[in-house]
């Protein structure tokens, strides 16, 4: 309607009757029917309102044909054999809305962290490599080449016994003497300081209070491996030392070498201080009773010796043991106690000799060594790459 | 007389989409593409004039056969052939609508007021800018039913897919009764008020008013 009217609170009009309405918009009422309708709505307008009605009507019947896309009929397949396929797959496609287009979503199978796996295991693989590449750098570069403390090392007293000296009592006689040795240590010991290294590397030790001890084998190979271990061999005959020699300069699958000499620290590490108390014993004055080796130095110190007086002049701190020992090694052994045990039994059989261990306080600094094969040790076979340790090796006739 | 409105399919035809349904039960693959042939322009009329979308009403008609297919095993034939897939396309376009009132609501109002400032051709449909007038019809009549299309767009789904089944596919009361799942009074009422929104709502656009809801005639 194109003019509402206001309702009209005395007469409203009736309600339509929309089933008759619709007769009269699809045209299955007479003129008659028609007009009688109209009058009954009690609204103006009824008519063009139905006119208007039918007229949009007839647009929509003659609307033209619509025809399918070509390619429906390929969409419709396609769709089915999806459902089909989702169907097999387990999926309850008929519960809900059919999709247009679906495409399966692929997910990556495995978890992640096994897709990780290559990887992880190759960077496991390389740490590995680093780790024992580093290990056996650590393990083939031995104690022996590496600079051990500076300090000197300690005195060493295996046997406290002063040894091819009487007993060290005193006798009344020597009791002024051994007082003013006491008292002169000191002076002695400054005195001794002097440009060859036994001399004040014997000060040192003589200053020391350590002491080495004896061990046994199962300790030795540990204190082998800190440095701390030597190997003093007691021989009566040591003319068969040569033996030895041989035996180490051979190319064979021994697992030790040697190398000849250690420093005189060691030596004053490893052998005893004898003081000398009361008078020198017959036979001795030939022997060098001072630690020093230079003979100005040494004749010095044998001044209070000779003459009247020479008791009572103070007598120098004895380094006695240099002239027993015969001949001194630093023996590069592999890193086993069955090597250092070869090492043991080699020396104690071919020279019939005692053979003993001893635990040093401390490393002493010894020599890188020499030998080609230890130095170019990765040109040897896989069997020799193995840990090695420096062992001094110190050779006594007692 | 009132002619007669076009509700009845034939009966061969009826018996021939009895015999194809048979035949897809029995597992004729190819009975599948000769219903799909002979009913997809019916299906897809029905969709545009629902949707007023061609691209969107292909992609209806290609879910309405789909289901037509998968639940062919439910038709129970006390209906027409016909009936039951009409029921199927109807559910799947008003639940299409359904889902997109709100958007649908947003841009018919902007065409409401784009056709008030004049502007017709953006008041126009979608797809009756992709179409050429029939041969045969006038100006005024191209008019006439761009106007009706745009002003079916206003209306209610339920209100629209009476109209659409009476007046564009011809079917009688009880067929729309039985497509929509209402009785036969329903469709005659529901029927009028479509008619009267309509109207209303091509009166609206004739005069450059915004059109409303449908209110009593």
């Amino acid at each position: 309607m194109t003019q509402r009217q206001e309702p009209n609170p005395e007469k409203s009009p009736a309600p339509l009757n929309e089933a008759a309405m619709l007769d009269w918009v699809e045209e299955r009422l007479s003129r008659i029917e028609q007009s009688k309708l109209a009058a009954a709505s009690g609204r103006a307008g009824v008519a063009q309102r139905v006119a208007q009605m039918q007229a949009n009507r007839r647009v929509l019947t003659n609307l033209p044909e619509e025809h399918a896309p070509p390619e429906l009929m390929e969409r419709v397949l396609a769709a089915l054999e999806r459902e089909a396929l989702l169907e097999l797959a387990g999926d309850d496609s008929q519960s809900g809305p059919i999709p247009i287009s679906s495409v399966p979503v692929q997910r990556p199978s495995g978890l992640r962290w096994e897709r990780r796996l290559p990887g992880m295991a190759l960077a496991a693989g390389i740490a590995l490599l680093a780790v024992g590449g580093v290990y056996w750098a650590m393990v083939l570069r031995s104690p022996a080449v590496q600079p051990g403390p500076a300090i000197p090392g300690p005195i060493a007293q295996a046997d406290p016994r002063p040894m091819g000296l009487p007993d060290s009592t005193m006798t009344a006689d020597s009791t002024e003497g051994a007082t003013a040795m006491a008292t002169a240590t000191a002076p002695v010991a400054d005195n001794l300081v002097g440009e060859n290294g036994v001399s004040s590397r014997l000060a040192a030790a003589m200053s020391s209070t350590q002491r080495s001890r004896p061990v046994d084998a199962a300790e030795a190979m540990a204190l082998a491996r800190e440095g701390r271990l030597v190997m003093r061999v007691l021989a009566r005959n040591t003319r068969n030392i040569g033996q030895v020699e041989e035996l180490a300069a051979a190319k064979s699958t021994r697992p030790w070498r040697l190398t000849p000499g250690v420093p005189g620290e060691v030596l004053a590490a490893v052998l005893p201080v004898e003081p000398l108390v009361g008078p020198l014993a017959e036979g001795q004055m030939d022997r060098p009773l001072f630690a020093s080796r230079e003979p100005g130095k040494a004749l010095a110190l044998m001044s209070g010796l000779i003459g009247p007086g020479a008791a009572a002049a103070p007598l120098p701190v004895a380094f006695r043991a240099e002239d027993r020992v015969k001949a001194t090694y630093i023996a590069d052994v592999s890193d086993s106690d069955r090597s250092l045990d070869n090492l043991r039994r080699t020396f104690a059989e071919r020279l019939r000799a005692t053979v003993v261990f001893e635990a040093l306080d401390a490393a002493p600094m010894l020599p890188a060594t020499t030998d080609p094969d230890a130095v170019l040790w990765w040109t040897q076979g896989p069997q020799t790459w193995t840990g090695r340790v420096a062992v001094p090796v110190v050779v006594e006739q007692r | 007389m009132s002619p007669q409105p076009l509700t009845h399919t034939p009966v061969d035809e009826d018996a021939q989409d009895l015999q194809l349904v048979e035949a897809i039960r029995g597992g004729d693959t190819q009975a599948w593409a000769k219903l799909i042939t002979k009913h997809q322009d019916r299906v897809y009329a029905t969709c545009v004039r629902m949707v007023h979308n061609r691209d969107l009403a292909a992609d209806l008609a290609q879910d309405s056969f789909v289901k037509i297919i998968q639940g062919i095993g439910s038709f129970d034939g006390r209906a027409k052939f016909s009936t039951w897939m009409t029921r199927v396309v109807m559910n799947v376009c008003l639940s299409k609508l359904r889902s997109e009132k709100l958007r649908r609501h947003a841009s018919l109002e902007r065409m409401g007021q784009t056709t008030q400032t004049g502007d017709s051709e953006a008041a126009r449909p979608q797809f009756e800018q992709t179409r050429e007038p029939a041969a045969n019809a006038g100006v005024e009549e191209h008019e006439d039913r761009e106007r009706v299309l745009t002003a079916l767009r206003y209306l209610d789904p339920e209100h629209r897919a009476v109209l659409i089944l009476c007046d564009c596919r011809g079917l009688a009361y009880e067929q729309i009764a039985d497509v929509l799942g209402v009785a036969v009074g329903t469709v005659k009422s529901r029927l009028f008020r479509a008619r009267n929104a309509l109207r209303e709502a091509v009166e609206a656009l004739a005069e450059g008013r915004p059109v409303r809801k449908s209110e009593g005639v």
